[in-house]
């Protein structure tokens, strides 16, 4: 697994657990979720709410990867979920991402951020329709050559797809 | 997954957990930390098949 081997070469500690098994964990122990891309393949799919709900009272913050992150966002109503999105793919031509966050700012001005690609060829995405950058919105990473569409974006500090 | 990829997809990760782990005592970065940060990581491999999002996992 890509990201769990990048993540434990830098000395983070990382569990794995499959979604049949979320009845049984003990979120306590950790620091972060991370929401698996594979856990769903549509918008309908990642599980029952009831699941979602026990992973939210873990009151843990939560990075949602691809398509599972944003429908389980969605199954606990943020914003950031599947509902607001669309898929980054071939079929629109987008390939890239700009920088798109005050987070660029801090400590030090990264000038001129806007002009620096994250990804330089075509990458499968899921992105957030925010045009009007809700205050509880951290905007991160915005889709190239698209004034409202997020593919990295934070909602209340806690939860990042 | 080509290695710049993995290597864009890891900076957004290590940014990500500086935003979300940041009111841990634990500084990111200091390897000497007797104490790693635990990450939890839920997966689904029923649904993982041949199509894309499998790059992700």
């Amino acid at each position: 697994m890509i990201i769990k081997n990048l993540l434990e070469l830098n000395d983070y500690s990382v569990s794995l657990l499959n979604t049949s098994s979320l009845g049984s964990i003990d979120f306590s122990l950790y620091n972060l979720i991370i929401i698996g891309g594979d856990t769903a393949y549509s918008g309908s799919n990642w599980g029952s709410n009831n699941l979602s709900l026990i992973i939210q009272k873990a009151n843990k913050p939560i990075i949602g990867i691809y398509r599972g992150g944003a429908v389980y966002f969605s199954n606990i109503s943020l914003y950031i979920g599947w509902d607001n999105s669309w898929t980054i793919s071939s079929t629109n031509g987008t390939k890239t991402m700009e920088f798109s966050s005050k987070l660029y700012n801090y400590p030090y001005p990264f000038k001129d951020y806007t002009k620096y690609i994250l990804y330089s060829k075509l990458v499968h995405a899921i992105a957030i329709y925010n045009p009007t950058n809700l205050s509880n919105m951290e905007i991160i990473g915005r889709q190239l050559n698209n004034a409202n569409h997020y593919p990295i974006i934070m909602e209340n500090w806690k939860y990042l797809l | 997954m080509k290695k710049k990829d993995r290597l864009n997809l890891f900076i957004i990760l290590l940014l990500s957990l500086m935003l979300l782990v940041s009111s841990s005592a634990i500084i990111i970065g200091h390897t000497s930390s007797t104490t790693k940060t635990k990450i939890l990581y839920i997966y689904n491999d029923d649904l993982t098949t041949a199509n894309d999002y499998k790059k992700f996992t």
